[in-house]
This record gives structure tokens, C-alpha cells and sequence, in this order.
């Protein structure tokens, strides 16, 4: 079990490197391409653009993972052990319960309508479903790592969390 | 402090219940929703308050329209979708962000495939223009009507453009579409995607030294501010299309199918009327303003694009095109 964690974590931080890594070079290479070289390209902006959707829902997924996240937490600080337990477990089945349905649910059905319909980008010519893709993928991490959440509150003292 | 807060939540909750099903209840009325992305002040948007205007009184009030303009509800792109999912009853977009739902809407794009404004109007009536509309059908789409928008034509802040070779190594500003890109670079000048909403500042910054737009647009943007010549080569006509989510439409009954056809074609004329009226004033503006607006030979421009026509033959696209030029 913890070996699958691992591995799924080492896959997004790895994809978010690359996504990372790509639209340094993509944005580089359109500044370049339109000061230096005269000649603009014409994919760039597209592409920088799907890459930040990409980042930005597979990195709520990697921040909610790394507990790095938005949160208040000034009333739940204050409450007893147990109480502090039953918010915060609550708290996570809230998240999951808005990432099957948004995400997963929702997520999925664009995508296969966009796939089934063949919608195509504008300047890349790639299918639109593909850049979707990642709503249900970050939904079904963020239901995995809110999973894990609690199974850490309620199951696993300080050493055993996984 | 913390029951107020409850009970103030919970009265708010039990209101909100309450008129959500009000609404519901009293509806006899069927409204359809129509989202577009121009400003209020657009022949556009007027000959849509027309539509639902026509359609109240065909049906006696049975029916209404609910305009979202100024691209409340998203970009043309996601309204397409929006209406494919159903969520959306109507939407306005240009044929250009349709290619990329409805293949054969390429055809627009294509530079001088019109002889004029009465050839291109006699193609969107014909045969040819109810087949293409009739074609975003499989795409869970309705296609009710044609609006003008009129032909596109390239505005500079440097040099005017008076032949294609004045196009050269100039940075135009074109749509986001491989389309669109070819356009520019057949007759010669570098194409540079950027964002509608960018613009202004792109010419400004000298990012691009030119655009392309039909006059109305060219003139509410105030690109005329910067872009002070505007060379009428009319290279494109890409006209607006009226679309309705199918499964809307298939919901509707016959009856109201009849009423919104008869509107829509009311409106259509309308259209044609204020959008002429639009064109018009905007270059008396733009004139008015010390713009040089410059009528080229359109026969050099023509030919350049020769090649790309060529390119197309064999293609279901090239077919097409033989058929309009026939016409």
C-alpha cells in the first residue's frame, strides 16, 4: 500500500515538473520567436495555456497531498482532540464528495462529449478532450488523497501515517 | 452569536427554496436564454432584442428571450459547448470559433471565395449555405440563421497597405486558427495570434504592426486610435451564426419551432439593415477621426491567394469552393 502512494505521488510531482518545465520553454520560445526571430509562432500561446490547466488542477491535487493548501483554521485549532477530528473529517468528505461529483461526474461527461463530438483546439488541432482529461484525473487523486486524510486521522498514529 | 448566525442562514436557505420554486411554478412562459459576446451598442445585439421582441408577439407572449451579452456566460468557444451540453438555449458566434465543433466552417475563413456582398448572400440562401448550416446538426447543434458581419479588411499603424508586397514582414495580428494564420502569410505578412482583448495594447507596443477586423469592429474597439490607416481589401467575409442547442430545440413544440424560424427571419433582415447602417457610420467616424481609408485594387490580392485555393482542391473544403465559384 504505501509503495502505490509513493509511486502515485512521485507520478504527479514528476508530471507537474515536466508541465512545469514545458511552459518555461514554450513561453521562452514564444518571446523569442516574436522578438528575435520576426516569425511568431502560433501554438505557443495555446499550448502554454492548456499547460496551466494542467498544472493548476494537478497542483490543487499535489498542494491538498502536501497539506500546503488555502485553509481556516482558527475555529478548529481551538476545539478538543475528538471535535477537531469530527470537523476535520467532515471537512474531507466535503472535498470528496465536490470532486466526485464536479469533477469525476461532470468532468468525465465533458470529456466524452467533447471526444465523442471531436471538438478540435484552434491553433494545435488537438482534440479538446484530451486537455479535459485532467478534470476527472485531479478529481480522482483529490478523492485518493482525501481517502488517505482520513484514514491518517482516525487509523494511524504520528508514525503510521501514510 | 452563533444561533443568530444558524437562524439567519436558514432563513436565507428557506427564502431562496421558496422563490426558486415560485419561478418554477408560474412559468407558462418559455424562455430561451441567448448568450453572445458584443457590447449592447451592437447591430448585433439590437437585432437579437428584435428576435425576442418578434417572438413574444408571434406567440402571444408563450414566449421570450433572456439576452446575456458582453460574453457574461464565457468566450464563443464555451458557449458552443455550453449549448452542446444543453445548459444554454441560443448563442451568437462568428464561423471562425465554429471550425473547430464543425469542420466544414472552414470554408469562411478562405480568403476571397465571395466575387462580392450579393454572391456571398446568394451562396449563404442557396443550397450550399443551408447544407453547411444544416451540417452542425450531427453536432448536436441547430443552426437557425446567417447575420452579416460584414468583410474583413487589414488596418496598419505604420504604412498603408495598398498591394500584397506591402505586406511584407509586417506582423499582423490574425484569429487563433491554422485558417486564419495561412491567410496572412499567402499574401505575405508574419501572423501573430494574440487575444482579441489584447489587441489594443499589442498595437500600442508595436507587438503587431497591423490587424484585420470588418469596419463596426475596427471602429467600437478604437484600434482606430493607434491603427490609423485602414486598407478595405475585404479579403474575408466570415459571417455570424444563430445557433440553438438541439436538444432545446427538440423539446420545443412545432408550433414554437414555426415561431422561432419566423423571428429569427425577421430579425435576420433586421440585422442586414442595421449592420449595413453600422458599416457605414463607422467609416464616416473613423474618417471623421483622420483615419486614411484606402480602397486597394483587389486584383493583386486575389491572385496571391491563388496558390491556397489551388492547395485546397481534392479536399471535401476545395469542393465546396468550386461550388460557390460556379455560383
Amino acid at each position: 500500500m504505501r509503495k502505490v502512494i509513493r509511486l502515485i505521488d512521485q507520478l504527479v510531482a514528476g508530471t507537474l515538473m515536466l508541465a512545469m518545465t514545458l511552459i518555461l520553454l514554450t513561453v521562452v520560445w514564444q518571446v523569442i520567436s516574436r522578438y528575435i526571430l520576426q516569425d511568431p509562432a502560433s501554438v505557443t500561446e495555446e499550448l502554454s495555456r492548456f499547460l496551466l490547466i494542467w498544472i493548476g488542477l494537478l497542483g490543487a491535487a499535489f498542494a491538498y497531498r502536501q497539506k500546503v493548501h488555502l485553509g481556516f483554521n482558527l475555529i478548529v485549532e481551538k476545539q478538543s482532540e475528538l471535535v477537531r477530528k469530527y470537523i476535520l473529517t467532515l471537512v474531507e468528505l466535503l472535498v470528496i464528495t465536490f470532486c466526485a461529483t464536479t469533477l469525476l461526474f461532470g468532468g468525465s461527461q465533458l470529456v466524452s462529449l467533447t471526444l465523442e463530438l471531436e471538438q478540435i483546439s484552434a491553433a494545435l488541432g488537438i482534440r479538446m478532450g484530451y486537455v479535459y482529461v485532467v478534470l476527472p484525473v485531479s478529481g480522482l487523486l483529490l478523492i485518493w488523497y482525501g481517502l488517505i486524510n482520513i484514514h491518517n486521522l482516525w487509523l494511524a498514529d504520528e508514525e503510521g501515517a501514510l | 452569536m452563533f444561533k443568530t448566525i444558524i437562524r439567519l442562514t436558514s432563513v436565507v436557505a428557506v427564502s431562496l427554496a421558496l422563490a426558486s420554486c415560485g419561478s418554477n411554478n408560474d412559468s407558462e412562459v418559455t424562455t430561451l436564454r441567448l448568450g453572445h459576446t458584443l457590447d449592447t451598442q451592437h447591430s448585433v445585439h439590437q437585432a437579437m432584442v428584435y428576435f425576442g421582441e418578434r417572438l413574444s408577439e408571434l406567440s402571444d407572449g408563450a414566449m421570450d428571450v433572456k439576452i446575456y451579452p458582453s460574453s457574461q456566460l464565457g468566450t464563443e468557444r464555451e458557449m458552443i459547448e455550453l449549448l452542446q451540453i444543453g445548459s444554454l438555449s441560443m448563442t451568437k458566434v462568428s464561423a471562425s470559433p465554429l471550425e473547430g465543433f464543425v469542420p466544414a466552417m472552414k470554408i469562411f475563413s478562405i480568403p476571397y471565395i465571395f466575387r462580392d456582398n450579393d454572391h456571398f448572400w446568394k451562396v449563404l440562401n442557396s443550397e450550399v449555405g443551408k447544407g453547411l448550416l444544416k451540417g452542425v446538426e450531427p453536432f448536436r447543434l441547430k443552426g437557425l440563421a446567417y447575420y452579416d458581419a460584414g468583410s474583413r479588411s487589414f488596418y496598419t499603424n505604420s504604412k498603408p497597405i495598398r498591394t500584397p508586397a506591402d505586406l511584407a514582414g509586417m506582423k499582423i495580428r490574425v484569429l487563433n486558427s491554422p485558417t486564419a494564420v495561412r491567410t496572412v502569410r499567402e499574401l505575405g505578412g508574419a501572423a501573430t495570434p494574440v487575444a482579441w482583448g489584447e489587441l489594443y495594447t499589442a498595437l500600442q507596443q508595436g507587438v503587431v504592426d497591423g490587424a484585420e477586423n470588418n469596419p463596426p469592429s475596427y471602429y467600437l474597439s478604437r484600434h482606430y486610435e493607434i491603427a490609423r490607416y485602414y486598407s478595405l481589401d475585404e479579403h474575408t467575409s466570415v459571417p455570424d451564426v444563430m445557433l440553438m442547442s438541439l436538444r432545446v430545440w427538440e423539446n420545443l413544440t412545432d408550433q414554437q419551432q414555426a415561431w422561432v424560424d419566423e423571428a429569427m427571419q425577421d430579425s435576420v433582415l433586421f440585422q442586414r439593415k442595421a449592420w449595413q447602417a453600422s458599416t457605414l457610420d463607422s467609416l464616416a467616424k473613423v474618417k471623421a477621426d483622420g483615419v486614411e481609408v484606402i480602397y486597394p485594387d483587389k486584383k493583386p490580392f486575389v491572385e496571391a491567394v491563388k496558390p491556397f485555393h489551388e492547395s485546397l482542391r481534392g479536399t471535401a473544403v476545395g469542393d465546396l469552393i468550386s461550388q460557390i465559384k460556379a455560383m
